[in-house]
């Protein structure tokens, strides 16, 4: 023991020295938004002002031209845009940034983007307001109850509409997955921001594994380049149980994603989902379990015959799940991601149609972020539905 | 009796001419040039009342000389000019404040055989010919007939002021006082200014709190040495210091240098509460700033005195190179004090003149191997626009540092 004890110091010590020799100008975990790659004249402006410079659309002479010049403002916080539209200034329509609103202005990554698109009430069909998170709404988010997870009441979407900063710390972190963990949660911040390793080899002590070469580097500009740290075929979740507040989780992209939806998450025993162990097996879901429930297992790891993993793991096109091997799946637990695309897709409720054995897609580029169909089915709502109900569940299928 | 007091009266007004004429003989009070007696700027150095001279003032010989000379022995080769002056008033001033030995260079590159510490405070003007890397848009160019950006002189309760967008274009003149004043810092004006409104500064090892300015250097200073390595110091970054002031006119200020840029730059200036700038205290802290604060928001600082978190004191003492600020508590040289009440202001993010980088910004590192008036770099960063801007914001704000 005491030698595997020094075993694991001096592994610690080799991490954390490894950690010390990155270079702060490599961008650190690939991460735009921070580091030495985003600067503060993207987005901010002094004084309102750009009549004089090098060029109205280049006033800093670096070669590299403001595309957006300055229309509506000032703006509170110096931006050079109201906020979401200067977020989506780069991140809609731009080849040089990963489109998230609507159609993909770039190619597709394989899959998809792993978190779909937002809407806007402008956008329409198909993607309607109700298919995915909303910008600019002001709507209580569904499921809003923060002091299940320990939070005060925090979102003020109420007031100023939905922003991508609710969701994203614009500043951008090194740590946290795609800058998730809104600054308005303050210090508790932390508890929701998921980790994540960029490698071929996966590491199940992050909550996300983006599975693509090492190292990664942020900010090409060049939709080649990101595309697979964005796809859904590279992306994978990991299972790391433990608990928020009075809520279960098993993985932090479900505790972050409660900060908002908190009555929709939560494991076996929490009050907002039920599920207690009766004659050996759960009993008595109240709502779909999104933590700790295993796929198909009895007992009180599972729902005993509710669902299948033998079914799950002879899928030839799965959901995501969290799991901490995914070969096997042997722990394999739905989550919140398991069923819904973060942003939205073309489907009611941002909700992946994924046929177990997919074969056909729905058109245009966007297609597989919808989910897919066997060769046979119609494409239709309902047949959507029971497919991703049957990844799991053999009801009814 | 009566004539012997008269006697006393005459000894004293004499006495006190001479002492007088000693005084403004020994340097120009206050290290003003432009102003004072005998041995500095006299009439004839900028002016010819006919625009004709064949000889010297102290001799028969010709003049020949077409740039500044002692005693005035020289003549501008355009004109007759307006004001009688000897050349074009620009070309008049740079005749002695641009490639010269003798005063300080204050276009492009300086040509003082003395530069000084961390360069020059005010940076360097430039025009439309003086090409890269002073181009038009890194600072004041003289001759632009451009609208100053931010030109909002009602806000001060001026008048329409501004005459450089016609003729010809911006003036040096339309800063400083031609003829100087000893109380002005640097012969700020201009004339059509209302009164009360020039910065005011102390020459000395010790600050004075009182005035905007604080030229730490030993006193007294004397002006017209013609010698670079004697006026250097008065002029350079490193001993600069600004004095926290506040007051409002029309805008708030903490600093009536920022009055000065604020009669052309109005949009620019103010502090929280003036429509322009925005930030009023809600739940207890300033928010909503529409723009970059320069008036009485003071770094750091929560509550009704600053922004609550979104700029750190902290940081910016620790700072081993620091931008200046208007604080009353810049310690015993400049540097080295608690900075508790320091406010960002104009000249904390632009050379007054300008300098080599867009906008005039100061790109200076917090912890800078070396200053100039450009900024400064750390020993490991790029050296881009980009990596400079985030030195200047990363002075106070951690956010994206």
């Amino acid at each position: 023991m005491a030698k595997k004890n020094r075993l694991f110091l001096r592994l610690l010590l080799a991490i954390t020295l490894g950690v010390l020799l990155i270079p702060p100008w490599a961008g650190f975990t690939g991460e735009f938004h921070t580091g030495d790659s985003l600067v503060c004249y993207d987005c901010h402006t002094m004084h309102f002002s750009e009549t004089q410079g090098f060029s109205s659309s280049d006033p800093y002479g670096t070669g590299t031209p403001i595309a957006f010049p300055l229309t509506t403002g000032p703006n509170p916080y110096l931006l050079r845009q109201p906020q979401n539209g200067i977020c989506l200034s780069c991140h809609d329509g731009q080849a040089s940034a990963p489109d998230v609103m609507g159609a993909n202005a770039n190619a597709s990554p394989t899959g998809g983007r792993q978190a779909g698109a937002v809407n806007k009430v402008a956008l329409g069909s198909p993607y309607e307001t109700w298919k995915g998170h909303t910008v600019y709404s002001t709507d209580i988010p569904p499921g809003y109850n923060p002091s299940l997870i320990g939070l005060s009441d925090w979102y003020t979407g109420t007031t100023f509409g939905l922003k991508c900063i609710h969701c994203h710390e614009f500043h951008g972190s090194p740590l946290p997955y795609r800058n998730l963990g809104a600054s308005a949660l303050g210090p508790t911040a932390a508890s929701f921001q998921p980790s994540y390793v960029i490698n071929t080899a996966n590491d199940t002590t992050k909550d996300v594994w983006i599975n693509i070469a090492s190292p990664y580097t942020s900010g090409s500009g060049n939709a080649a380049t990101f595309n697979p740290y964005y796809a859904t075929a590279n992306i994978f979740f990991n299972r790391i149980d433990g608990t928020i507040g009075s809520l279960k989780t098993s993985n932090k992209i479900g505790s972050f994603c409660a900060t908002c939806h908190a009555n929709f998450h939560g494991g076996p025993g929490n009050s907002p989902i039920g599920g207690s162990p009766g004659n050996g097996n759960l009993e008595g879901f109240l709502r779909h379990p999104a933590a700790q429930t295993t796929i198909g297992a009895s007992g009180a790891a599972g729902y005993g015959g509710h669902s299948s993993l033998t079914r799950f793991v002879a899928n030839s096109t799965k959901v995501k799940v969290n799991t901490t091997n995914h070969v096997t799946y042997a722990d394999a637990s739905p989550f919140c991601l398991t069923c819904h695309k973060a942003h939205g897709n073309q489907n009611p409720f941002g909700l992946i149609f994924l046929s177990r054995n997919a074969t056909a897609f729905d058109p245009g580029p966007e297609g597989p972020e919808q989910g897919g169909w066997d060769a046979t089915q119609p494409h239709t709502t309902a047949e959507g539905y029971r497919n991703l109900c049957g990844q799991c569940h053999s009801q009814g299928n | 009796m009566k004539g012997k007091t008269w006697l006393s009266i005459i000894a004293l007004a004499a006495g006190g001419t001479l002492a007088l004429v000693l005084i403004l003989a020994s340097g120009g009070t206050a290290g003003q040039y432009h102003v004072g007696g005998l041995d500095t700027l006299i009439c004839y150095d900028c002016h010819t009342i006919h625009f004709s001279q064949q000889h010297k003032w102290d001799s028969g010989d010709p003049l020949t000389a077409n740039t500044p000379q002692l005693d005035g022995n020289w003549l501008g080769t355009t004109g007759p000019n307006e004001f009688l002056l000897k050349a074009p008033a620009n070309q008049l001033c740079l005749s002695c404040h641009n490639g010269t030995d003798y005063a300080p260079d204050v276009f492009g590159p300086n040509a003082n055989p003395t530069t000084p510490a961390n360069g020059r405070e005010a940076g360097a003007l430039n025009d439309q010919a003086l090409g890269t890397p002073y181009e038009t848009w890194k600072g004041h160019t003289l001759g632009s007939t451009a609208v100053p950006p931010g030109y909002a002189p009602g806000l001060l309760s001026y008048p329409d002021w501004y005459t450089g967008t016609t003729g010809d274009g911006l003036e040096c003149t339309h800063c400083h006082l031609q003829h100087g004043d000893a109380a002005k810092y640097r012969n700020l004006g201009p004339r059509s200014f209302p009164g009360g409104t020039a910065p005011s500064y102390v020459i000395g090892s010790a600050n004075d709190n009182t005035k905007d300015v604080w030229i730490n250097i030993p006193s007294p200073y004397t002006a017209g040495t013609g010698n670079s390595a004697t006026f250097a110091p008065y002029y350079s970054t490193a001993n600069i210091f600004f004095n926290r002031t506040d007051g409002t006119a029309g805008l708030k200020y903490s600093n009536r240098l920022s009055l000065q840029c604020a009669a052309c730059h109005a949009n620019f200036h103010g502090g929280p509460g003036d429509a322009n700038i925005g930030g009023n205290p809600g739940n207890g802290t300033l928010e909503g700033f529409l723009r970059h604060p320069v008036a009485q928001v003071v770094i750091g600082a929560a509550g009704a005195a600053g922004y609550g978190g979104h700029s750190s004191l902290t940081r910016f003492v620790a700072n081993t190179t620091k931008v200046k600020v208007a604080s009353d508590n810049s310690g015993t040289t400049g540097t080295n004090g608690t900075f508790v009440d320091a406010v960002p202001f104009c000249l904390s993010c632009h050379k007054g003149h300008g300098n080599q980088n867009p906008f005039s910004l100061i790109f200076l590192s917090r912890n800078a191997t070396s200053v100039d008036e450009q900024g400064g770099w750390d020993a490991t960063q790029a050296h881009t626009t980009a990596e400079g801007y985030r030195n200047l914001c990363g002075q106070c704000h951690s956010q994206g540092n």
